[in-house]
């Protein structure tokens, strides 16, 4: 379990929107389904995680790992089920399956991870769960949907990046596609299902009914990627992989920083970079910049290879320039922003150590908080 | 018409993506949005961000994005224009907004302003950084996220080359908006209960770092950052294998190593003597480039697959147009364009069994279109109207039907 992380210098977070009785139950184990079960923890809602026997246990097989040989986790496990009341359940046993419908009797939300068929065969089909929670709001999220070829294949977040045309828009044309780091599109998946819990229950306000969604990590993905296809019935060209504009990636002498600048913004970003080779005509215009873009991030970087990334991030931002660094991990651990916000909260790995995890990405304020 | 949201309003302010596209889902399931602009400036996303696309609907993400919508067009720094949207404020459930910090306030719709108006209010912000700290004030956009929000320190070919999502994914967007409706619906949930007004603060660099918990929780265990390492990652094995034809590849993924055995089957790599893991997975990589490139993506990914291995095609988001499961679900939805025709657009967050929408309802709104309706609802008669139209306090399209 978190506990308020810096000590007590933490500020106090107020992420809760649902009543403290609200119960959820995940059934079967994802990373989009425990995401979204993060989400509602963090909401305020009791959340059980119901792990099957013979079932899929992903959040204790990936990675990345924690400890060592004799305490080895996965950190994915641990943020996912943090918060959350665990239960490990044989469906082949009489008692504890009894145990597990009273679980679902009375939840409030129950989701699912995988496929009607897959649950069907374990006699959780989605009329059973409507037979013993009717008014719930039941939720599946399968990896690939319930009929098409690729039906019964297991989720993988670079699968769903390949078969969504996410990936192929990222990288550069010299170089193959490349998948956008971690669980980007399980993760819409989940906020995406969050989305349909909230409909449900806004809905069961006002008539008292349940209802049932369903939705899938790869129609999560199609719902994520969606400006290309518009494009395309559009006639309009679309860039191509590794063109962004003219945005650029500098390196730094501590790492790396996102130049994103708008063609206003080019007489300040010459300012701070000062060389007065910038004043080529030939990059006059953001079309020049473009078709010059080599010769312009070489010189540029003559300058920033001496910079601190954070130094040009404060002195881009001074200038009112939408720039960024490339922040490692432990950057994030260590932002002003972040820990003025008490964004990170302690949790203890047994064995291992205190470590940090991140809170909500949302805040909520009443008429009596300063928000300052 | 859906009704799973029926009895919600909103007052929407927001523009672009990370704001237009969450009150778009709340919209399709039946919320009543008013999207509300400045009579001179409207939502810069009608022209795309460039600007070089025209203008009221002609760009197509805006139309998607704004589906299911109502539009006025206002002038925010007058007091009369003001009024009309504090008249909306009045009757609505929440405010949307994604501006700089503290642009509500000087606009006169700020929390506290919003509070005098409606007790119960939930005003939601969705920004950058969040209200507070020292970077509230900070701008951004999409791709400065990628970076700030810890992304792509682990995205990319290689250590020295830090990738972002690209301008037209721009995940920090499409997280923002996916995340954005289920946040609203709980605190107009909330605020009904108790009637308290609520101020929603929606960081979306934040929520980019919160969706990495895995990786915060080892760095802050281990000191270790994550790097990155291409398409495959520290504890997987998996890559994209080239397939005929120009720039085609297909992914393949593995979820243990002795599936390297049954891709060496299909390949033909001989795995006898290989040594470690690490050596039989480059021998088998080897051996399926030499596999696949002369196959078709999809003969390639199915062969693969029928050996019971994760292997898709690279596909572009076009070719989701024809995909057949998306099409067996119904998924897009086919609407009307302007100057004739019709185009798909991307389907529902999410299926409902029963209760989900049939279908658009309304077209992306040009620039005020509904703004007679929506002043008529508030009271405001055909004269009252006709004056703050010739002030340009208000305007419409000059078709668009009068009350």
């Amino acid at each position: 379990m978190t506990s308020p992380a810096q000590g007590g210098a933490r500020a106090h977070r107020n992420s809760s929107l649902l009543p403290g009785t609200l119960r959820v139950v995940e059934v079967g184990e994802s990373v989009s389904t425990a995401i979204c079960g993060r989400l509602l923890f963090k909401l305020g809602a009791q959340v059980t995680q119901v792990a099957v026997a013979r079932g899929a246990h992903v959040l204790d097989q990936s990675g990345p790992f924690v400890g060592d040989d004799a305490q080895h986790a996965s950190a994915l496990g641990l943020w996912l089920r943090d918060g959350k009341t665990h239960v490990d359940v044989d469906l082949d046993d009489a008692t504890a399956r009894e145990n597990l419908d009273d679980r679902l009797r009375s939840a409030d939300v129950i989701l699912v991870a995988g496929t009607a068929a897959e649950w069907g065969a374990r006699g959780l089909s989605a009329d059973r769960l409507e037979e013993l929670a009717p008014t719930a709001i039941i939720g599946r999220i399968s990896p690939w949907g319930e009929s098409q070829e690729a039906a019964g294949l297991p989720s993988s977040e670079l699968a769903l990046q390949a078969a969504s045309g996410f990936m192929r828009l990222i990288g550069d044309l010299d170089h193959e596609p490349v998948r956008l780091g971690g669980h980007p599109l399980q993760s819409i998946a989940a906020l995406l299902a969050l989305d349909g819990v909230m409909i449900g229950l806004f809905a069961r306000e006002r008539t008292g009914r349940g209802a049932r969604f369903t939705t899938s990590e790869f129609e999560a993905a199609a719902h994520a990627e969606w400006k290309i296809a518009t494009f395309s019935q559009a006639g309009l060209r679309r860039e191509l992989r590794g063109e962004d504009n003219g945005a650029q990636v500098l390196r730094c002498r501590d790492g790396h920083f996102a130049a994103f600048y708008r063609p206003q913004d080019w007489g300040a970003m010459k300012e701070i970079i000062g060389d007065s080779r910038l004043d080529d005509a030939a990059f006059d215009t953001p079309r020049g910049r473009i078709e010059n873009q080599s010769r312009l991030v070489a010189l540029i970087e003559e300058t920033t290879r001496t910079m601190s990334k954070k130094d040009l991030y404060h002195a881009t931002q001074a200038h009112g320039i939408p720039a960024g660094y490339v922040a490692t991990v432990t950057d994030l651990l260590e932002s002003p922003q972040y820990v003025s916000r008490g964004f990170f909260e302690s949790i203890e790995v047994p064995g291992v150590g205190t470590g940090l995890l991140p809170d909500a990405s949302w805040q909520v304020f009443g008429p009596e908080d300063v928000v300052a | 018409m859906s009704g799973m949201l029926d009895g919600l309003r909103i007052a929407d302010l927001t523009i672009v993506t990370a704001g237009a596209a969450a009150t778009q889902v709340l919209a399709d399931f039946g919320a009543d949005v008013i999207k509300i602009e400045g009579v001179s400036r409207p939502d810069l996303y009608r022209g795309g961000i460039a600007g070089d696309i025209g203008d009221d609907v002609a760009f197509p993400p805006f139309r998607t994005a704004n589906r299911n919508k109502r539009a006025i067009a206002v002038d925010l720094k007058t007091p009369e224009g003001l009024e009309v949207v504090r008249r909306v404020v009045a009757t609505s459930d929440v405010v949307t907004e994604n501006f700089r910090r503290g642009v509500v306030e000087r606009l006169g719709l700020g929390f506290n302003d919003l509070i005098a108006i409606r007790p119960d209010i939930v005003l939601a912000s969705i920004s950058s950084q969040g209200l507070t700290g020292p970077s509230s004030h900070f701008i951004s956009f999409g791709l400065t996220l990628d970076a700030l929000g810890g992304v792509m320190s682990y995205s990319g070919y290689d250590s020295d080359s830090p990738i972002w999502s690209s301008a037209r994914i721009n995940y920090p967007d499409q997280t923002a908006n996916s995340l954005g409706p289920a946040l609203i619906i709980a605190a107009v949930l909330a605020s009904r209960r108790d009637g308290q007004a609520r101020w929603l603060d929606l960081s979306q660099r934040e929520t980019v770092t919160m969706l990495m918990g895995d990786q915060v929780l080892r760095t802050s265990l281990t000191g270790e950052n994550p790097v990155p390492t291409g398409n495959s990652t520290p504890d997987s094995i998996e890559w994209l294998t080239p397939s005929s034809g120009d720039d085609v590849w297909v992914a393949i993924s593995l979820r243990s190593p002795e599936e390297l055995e049954l891709v060496a089957s299909v390949v033909g790599a001989d795995l006898a003597g290989a040594g470690d893991e690490a050596a039989r997975a480059a021998l088998v990589r080897a051996a399926t480039e030499r596999w696949s490139a002369s196959r078709s993506d999809t003969d390639g990914a199915a062969t693969l697959r029928a050996a019971g291995v994760v292997a898709v095609p690279v596909r572009s988001g076009e070719q989701l147009l024809d995909d057949p499961y998306l099409r067996s679900r119904g998924w897009w939805q086919e609407v009307s364009v302007p100057g004739g025709g019709t185009e798909r657009q991307r389907g529902w967050a999410v299926a409902f069994d029963e209760g989900g929408p049939d279908g658009i309802r309304r077209n992306g709104p040009r620039i005020g279109e509904d703004t007679f309706e929506v002043l008529g609802e508030l009271g405001y008669g055909p004269d009252e109207i006709a004056s703050l139209v010739e002030r340009a306090v208000v305007s419409a399209p000059a078709t668009a039907p009068q009350r």
